[in-house]
């Protein structure tokens, strides 16, 4: 499965999630791809830091910050790869939009912030696009960095907004706002490797993946 | 084997023409090249305008001070208007 982690906004943890994503489906036995299509390199250099810390399983990783390249690319390798892990974004580039040409599943985090729900409408308006020259793409919107607490206002008024735009399904299982999270991407490790482990966060990204690539065909 | 010349962007088919359409619509999208229209390359370019050399009768010259001074031009923008006339109208009509 082709999978996008995007948003044109920037700062709402697209890298960090596809960082973590990758590194948990390859824990799980896949055959990963991570696709940093970013010209910061974030995801990148974070993979580098596990390479360089020899931390298995190893991760497969490729930079494309050219549409084109990324599309090109791609389109090649895609049948040698159970998954392939797409970070694009933080604007409206080249790259996200061959993202999402190329993509079964777009992956849209936000942030319960107002700037982050109003940054919404510019990514539907792109996913109009995407989904007027190609069929089949799942958009799915995702609470990271959400407040901490299950009664939180902002994250139930930011869950709420999201359904004013019919381009998004929206995943259930928010991410929220855990020191775990920065900690393990920056060394580039999943949250499940931290020496201490931070069992909420584990298991927050597991309820994710599992209804990710358990995705039931659409009614 | 012999030398390959660099691979160019291959023109695509008619499927996936409106998908690179969409992807080069990004705002990081190399700009397609266009021919910028040639000026005139005479003079020394400042800003929009050219610098030219202008020798000038002294007594023709406190002239076009009295006049830019009467109308609150700058001198050049009394130059520029009377060359402007003088090629406008019926002076150098050939």
């Amino acid at each position: 499965m082709i999978i996008t982690i995007g948003n044109t906004k920037g700062g709402v943890g697209k890298t960090t999630l596809a960082v973590q994503i990758a590194i948990a489906r390859a824990m799980a036995g896949k055959e990963v791809w991570l696709i940093d299509g970013d010209r910061q390199g974030t995801a990148a250099a974070a993979i580098d830091a596990r390479a360089q810390s020899g931390r298995l399983p190893g991760i497969a990783c490729a930079k494309y910050p050219d549409g084109p390249a990324l599309r090109a690319q791609v389109q090649q390798q895609r049948d040698k790869w159970e998954d392939i892990i797409i970070d694009a974004g933080g604007r409206d580039s080249t790259a996200l939009r061959a993202a999402l040409v190329l993509s079964d599943v777009l992956l849209v985090p936000f942030a319960p912030r107002s700037y982050d729900v109003w940054a919404l409408e510019d990514m539907a308006a792109l996913i109009d696009d995407a989904q007027s020259v190609r069929d089949g793409l799942r958009c799915f919107a995702v609470m990271n960095q959400a407040d901490p607490g299950e009664k939180s206002t902002d994250n139930a008024e930011a869950a709420a907004a999201v359904k004013d735009f019919p381009q998004f399904e929206y995943l259930p299982f928010p991410i929220r706002r855990r020191k775990a999270f920065s900690n393990a991407g920056g060394a580039g490790l999943s949250v499940a490797e931290l020496p201490s482990k931070d069992g909420k966060a584990a298991s927050e990204l597991d309820m994710l993946i599992s209804s990710l690539f358990n995705i039931p065909p659409r009614s | 084997m012999a030398i390959t010349p660099r691979p160019k962007p291959t023109a695509s088919s008619a499927a996936t023409a409106a998908q690179d359409a969409f992807i080069s619509g990004a705002p990081d999208a190399s700009p397609a090249p266009t021919e910028e229209p040639k000026g005139y390359e005479k003079g020394i370019k400042k800003g929009n305008k050219r610098q030219i050399t202008l020798t000038i009768a002294p007594e023709l010259l406190e002239r076009v001070d009295q006049v830019a001074k009467r109308t609150g031009q700058a001198r050049a923008a009394v130059i520029n208007m009377a060359i402007f006339q003088a090629i406008e109208g019926d002076l150098f009509r050939s």
